[in-house]
């Protein structure tokens, strides 16, 4: 069975968890036990009784917001899906960011009595950068709104426009109410004017990216791994295909040697592809390293000691013109500098805020100018995602990460 | 790519990541089926045996049949086990009728124990999203303080593939390679794979265990299913959540949460 992975973002409180809940519930794809607690809590007139479904931290559930990023699975009849809540709460902004880089696809929720706020077009603006295509916005506490067609398809064209100039794909616009179950399954018998489909057929909609066996091949190396007969390269292939018997070139140092056997879970292959862990044996593993990325020679990655990215800041202390960093791509770690902070973009009307700024606070997204002390391998990260992306780290953590444009 | 393969794929990803990352890093074996998946991604991560050492926590309470199997499989696939076990006056006098002490004193002491004994900096678990609302929080290199407490209110960010966590003087990681497959996933691969499993998870009488820890707080469920086929069947369908025979999960509302914060698996 396939499997997707579905983001789930939007503004606090406007009902991402409670979302969740509900979709469970109504899959049957709850536990017993939390099943019976729903419907009691529901009885006692109880809200947010479906977001305990994901909001499981004991501060969670007393405070009534999502802190830290969580993944459920429910299945349909066509494929299972990982549902990742995320947390719309803008101190929470990592844990939102953690969980949207292993998503294929996004839904968007609205609360249709407030409608987009400083979240929803934040959180809009990241799905975009991270490399999303494909989205589904669901308007939802429409009972609030009682059910008004006019509310629903005022916003719908407000947020269709916006998530066009950021070039997502809209899959649906769903109006629902999570909270009363209605347009999430059955089709809502308060929402006669609603022609399009309910929230469960729009998922049937989202389309699995397609895996990147056609880009360039992109090996990247793990370690080379020595036993007593022979030196092993453990690596993965992130794009592409490799095959026995190909010339092998590993980056930044262009060391070209020939592949003598592929192993693939600790079995021998003539070829292997984008998304598998392999093992190499090579004709000269020596100069191959841990960071370096494997390539074809007539469709290489850049080499270069600079980076022109756009840049998404999530540390309390802000970054600056200046500032030591560590860049992580691929499995290379190379200790750089920030050159400038060319510009800051405001994700709600994607204007740019400030141009050669002296400093780029948490939350924000800016373009900047990276040098970095040696040379790595990166791509575009339109054309080769998977190695066009890095993460800043200092200290030992995570504080940033960015694309390559 | 099916969903195991990719499934497969990343976990060996993760696990060659983390030893390539930690000097000192050692995997956790319960003889159960999640870390006995562990293992088998281990040997197939790396050419020949596992190249890092595999802990069993013996609290003394475990099934016969999982000490057997220990013993056959650690010969079998060349581990280099280390069973660790807490010894103190207030472990041997402990009652399971206390869970938070009794898993804090015999599990995690134990494991407190073990890892200043060998100064792990990193121990990798077989700890899955969907076993428990808690562990669905978790990242897949989580950082533990000296105390071994997890600071789930601020866990360190995590982008695709890139994990960042530098174990500082008395901390570790905790790597958890496992944590996006589910209960089904595990089942469908032991079949694929042809991985031992240990016998209590198959019925008996109308009766089987779903999730297996020390024998005086597991609980066996009612079931016929008497074999891998059977078992995958039985999930498909099941509204039961896989650890309600764990007492310490039963417990208060939060007790999972307060064992973790501790430093429990």
């Amino acid at each position: 069975m396939e499997n997707l992975r579905i983001v789930i973002a939007g503004h606090i409180d406007h009902g991402k968890s409670t979302l969740i809940g509900r979709l469970l519930y109504e899959t049957g794809c709850l536990p017993h036990n939390v099943k019976e607690n729903i419907e009691k809590s529901e009885a006692l007139g109880l809200k947010e009784v479906f977001a305990f479904v994901t909001d499981q931290f004991e501060e969670e559930q007393s405070g009534g917001i999502t802190i830290d990023t969580t993944q459920v699975e429910f299945k349909t009849a066509k494929r299972s899906y990982t549902l990742i809540d995320t947390p719309g709460h803008r101190e929470f902004l990592k844990n939102m960011i953690t969980g949207t880089t292993r998503a294929d696809a996004a839904i968007l929720v609205i609360d249709a009595s407030q409608g987009p706020l400083v979240q929803t077009y934040q959180h809009a603006y990241l799905i975009a950068m991270l490399g999303i295509k494909q989205i589904i916005v669901v308007i939802n506490k429409m009972d609030i709104k009682r059910y008004s067609k006019c509310v629903f398809r005022e916003l719908s064209e407000e947020m269709t426009d916006f998530l066009r100039k950021l070039g997502m794909e809209i899959i649906a616009v769903v109006p629902v109410s999570a909270q009363y179950g209605e347009n999430i399954s059955a089709k809502s018998s308060k929402m006669q004017w609603n022609t399009s489909p309910t929230l469960m057929k729009s998922l049937n909609y989202f389309y699995r990216p397609e895996n990147p066996i056609q880009l360039p091949l992109r090996l990247i190396v793990q370690c080379p791994y020595v036993t007593d007969s022979e030196t092993t390269i453990l690596g993965k292939i992130a794009t592409g295909k490799l095959y026995k018997d190909h010339q092998l070139t590993f980056g930044p140092n262009h060391h070209t040697t020939k592949v003598f056997s592929i192993k693939v879970s600790n079995q021998e292959r003539t070829s292997a592809e984008s998304g598998q862990s392999i093992a190499l044996v090579l004709k000269d593993p020596t100069n191959v390293e841990r960071g370096q990325v494997g390539f074809d020679i007539n469709n290489p990655p850049m080499t270069t000691d600079y980076l022109i990215a756009d840049v998404f800041w999530i540390d309390t202390e802000p970054l600056r013109p200046g500032n030591k960093i560590d860049i992580l791509c691929g499995t290379r770690r190379c200790s750089a500098q920030i050159e400038n902070i060319s510009k800051i973009i405001s994700p709600a009307n994607l204007e740019v805020t400030c141009t050669d700024a002296e400093e780029l606070q948490d939350s924000q997204v800016a373009s900047v100018k990276i040098k970095l002390d040696s040379p790595i391998c990166v791509d575009q990260f339109d054309k080769i995602p998977e190695l066009g992306r890095f993460a800043i780290v200092q200290n030992g953590r995570i504080t940033g990460g960015g694309v390559v444009k | 790519m099916n969903k195991l393969d990719e499934l497969e794929n990343r976990s060996i990803y993760i696990i060659r990541e983390a030893y390539s990352h930690f000097e000192k890093i050692a995997a956790m074996w319960s003889m159960g089926k999640d870390s006995t998946v562990l293992l088998t991604l281990s040997r197939k991560a790396f050419p020949g045996t596992i190249p890092f050492p595999v802990i069993h926590i013996d609290t003394g309470k475990k099934f016969k049949c999982m000490y057997d199997f220990r013993e056959k499989w650690t010969r079998q696939w060349n581990l280099n086990l280390i069973v660790t076990k807490n010894t103190s006056e207030a472990a041997k006098e402990i009652q399971p009728t206390d869970k938070l002490s009794c898993c804090g004193l015999l599990k995690t002491e134990a494991l407190k124990q073990v890892i200043s004994q060998h100064n792990f900096d990193a121990i990798m678990l077989a700890i899955r999203r969907d076993e428990h609302g808690i562990r669905a929080k978790e990242r897949h290199f989580s950082p533990r303080d000296d105390n071994f407490r997890w600071n789930y209110q601020d866990q360190p960010p995590e982008l695709w593939d890139f994990f960042e966590s530098k174990a500082q003087k008395n901390t570790h990681i905790r790597i958890h390679p496992l944590l996006d497959w589910t209960e089904l996933d595990i089942w469908q691969y032991i079949k694929r794979e042809n991985i031992p499993t240990i016998e209590l998870y198959f019925s008996k009488h109308g009766k089987r265990y779903r999730s297996i820890g020390c024998a005086p707080c597991c609980e066996p469920m009612k079931s016929d299913a008497r074999n891998i086929d059977e078992i995958i069947h039985e999930l498909e369908y099941t509204q039961i959540a896989e650890r309600q025979g764990r007492a310490q999960d039963k417990e208060a509302a939060h007790t999972m949460q307060q064992l973790r914060a501790l430093g429990y698996m």
